[in-house]
């Protein structure tokens, strides 16, 4: 029962939205829309399941005193006064919520992605090598890109950002749309395999 | 190993700030995808708006949010209507910053008539496949709690139809809900800002023309603010611009990084 219920819904739900997609009349639109408002309802509780996660994992991990646990703490506490702040002083223009997230949040989180540059710059000098052709070639691509990209390669050299446009629109393009068709269908495949009840994960099945 | 991590890190950390003390100048050539956004926005009717969705997280705001900034301050200045949105929960926080910045510069462009800001209902497809049938009926509320039908942007901007082009921004595949579900569906224009990481995989959107324009990362930004720079918007340089010699300082160390590391491995083979 615990199986067939969500089983049950999960194909009905599928093949009638298919079918839906090729009905015009005003009933089908409506239904649908309708269906799109519980969507977003449910979506809306994807993120207190997000919350409830988070919570779970850090507790556990201050619990059994797991290396790195005082990390758990200072999230959890992060929240908390986050979560206080918006939920009794409000979420408005000036508020202490919105003042934590503009000073504390947005620098905070600028930061670790510019980081990656001082990491990038030291895996480049280590790990960059030309050891055979296919790796040649890649570094090439790369450093012309990397040049190309930036206003000192049009400087040094005026037609390097159009040798970067064709790179892009080109050989890089080709094996992107490769990977997009790929994953395309792999979608198409996963999502046939959970509405006819192959593919059981969702439900928490393990296979 | 480590004296050798520090000597980059301290060489990259020198040429990243030394531009910001003495600028470069260094002329930004405008590419194509950059260019035809600007055209398409630039030729919104009266009659129509723009949607510009900040799609992102705080970690990708220093290159997608001078996107945000320039394309506000190109429609604010040209007063063309502008929807602004999130499909990411921590994307009003950036857009409220965006707006407060670009919009004390147009106090001429007034709030509800020119522009509106209607913050984040989660959901992705769903939110713009509702978007497509009524955008009121998605967003009853805006940012600040007013009614969207009460503002008079909504008067005549009812749905994708009087949409010219939806710009998201976004540093992950965002931009595809936006083509999936608002251009197949509905036939709304999409463009995209993204980050530089992310640019090489929206080139096959491109070339179909399901994207109509494309910024890709900071470069992007600063050639889109070069744009708004050369048709008179605004003269002074704006902070893509000005970030854009540390960039090319960060390249071309990396590059002569790479040539080193090279010049050592070939000799050490060699041995």
């Amino acid at each position: 029962m615990r199986r067939r219920v969500p089983l049950t819904i999960a194909f009905l739900t599928g093949v009638v939205m298919i079918i839906q997609f090729f009905i015009p009349h005003r009933f089908s639109k409506d239904f649908y829309f309708t269906l799109l408002d519980w969507y977003i309802i449910v979506a809306a509780f994807s993120l207190v399941l997000g919350v409830q996660s988070l919570v779970h994992v850090h507790i556990h991990r201050i619990r059994k005193r797991r290396e790195g646990f005082t990390f758990s703490i200072v999230t959890i506490l992060a929240m908390a006064i986050t979560a206080v702040a918006g939920v009794f002083f409000g979420t408005g223009k000036g508020s202490f919520f919105i003042d934590i997230y503009k000073f504390i949040t947005v620098p905070m989180g600028a930061t670790m992605f510019s980081l990656l540059a001082f990491f990038m710059a030291s895996a480049a000098f280590r790990a960059f090598r030309a050891r055979n052709l296919e790796a040649t070639l890649l570094l090439a691509a790369a450093v012309i890109v990397m040049l190309g990209r930036v206003p000192i390669g049009f400087y040094l050299f005026p037609p390097l950002p159009n040798i970067v446009e064709w790179i892009l629109s080109h050989p890089s393009l080709a094996a992107y749309r490769g990977i997009a068709i790929g994953v395309g269908l792999g979608m198409i495949g996963t999502a046939l395999k959970i509405i006819l009840g192959v593919e059981r994960r969702w439900l928490g099945e393990r296979r | 190993m480590t004296t050798e991590r520090q000597i980059i890190f301290l060489l990259l950390a020198i040429g990243v700030t030394i531009p910001f003390l003495v600028p470069m100048r260094l002329k930004i050539n405008v590419t194509p995808p950059v260019y035809s956004l600007y055209r398409v926005i630039d030729r919104t009717r009266p009659d129509q708006a723009v949607i510009l969705s900040f799609d992102f997280a705080p970690s990708t705001a220093p290159e997608l949010m001078p996107m945000g900034a320039a394309i506000l301050r190109h429609c604010l200045a040209r007063r063309i209507k502008v929807i602004i949105t999130s499909l990411a929960i921590q994307g009003p926080g950036l857009a409220e910053i965006a707006l407060d910045e670009v919009s004390s510069e147009y106090p001429q462009a007034e709030y509800g008539k020119d522009y509106a800001f209607l913050g984040y209902v989660p959901g992705y497809s769903a939110v713009v496949l509702k978007m497509g049938d009524a955008i009121t009926k998605v967003y009853e509320k805006d940012y600040y709690g007013q009614k969207t039908d009460a503002l008079a942007i909504f008067k005549t901007i009812k749905n994708f139809d009087n949409i010219n082009t939806v710009v998201v921004l976004t540093g992950s595949a965002l931009y595809q809900t936006w083509i999936i579900y608002g251009y197949i569906r509905y036939g709304v224009k999409v463009g995209a800002g993204v980050t530089a990481v992310e640019a090489a995989a929206t080139y096959p959107y491109l070339q179909t023309g399901q994207l109509v324009g494309l910024l890709g990362g900071l470069k992007g930004a600063a050639e889109y603010e070069t744009i708004l720079e050369e048709k008179g918007i605004y003269q002074e340089r704006k902070r893509a611009t000005i970030g854009m010699d540390s960039q090319s300082i960060a390249h071309l160390l990396m590059i002569v990084l790479i040539i080193i590391g090279n010049i050592i491995y070939w000799r050490m083979r060699r041995r």
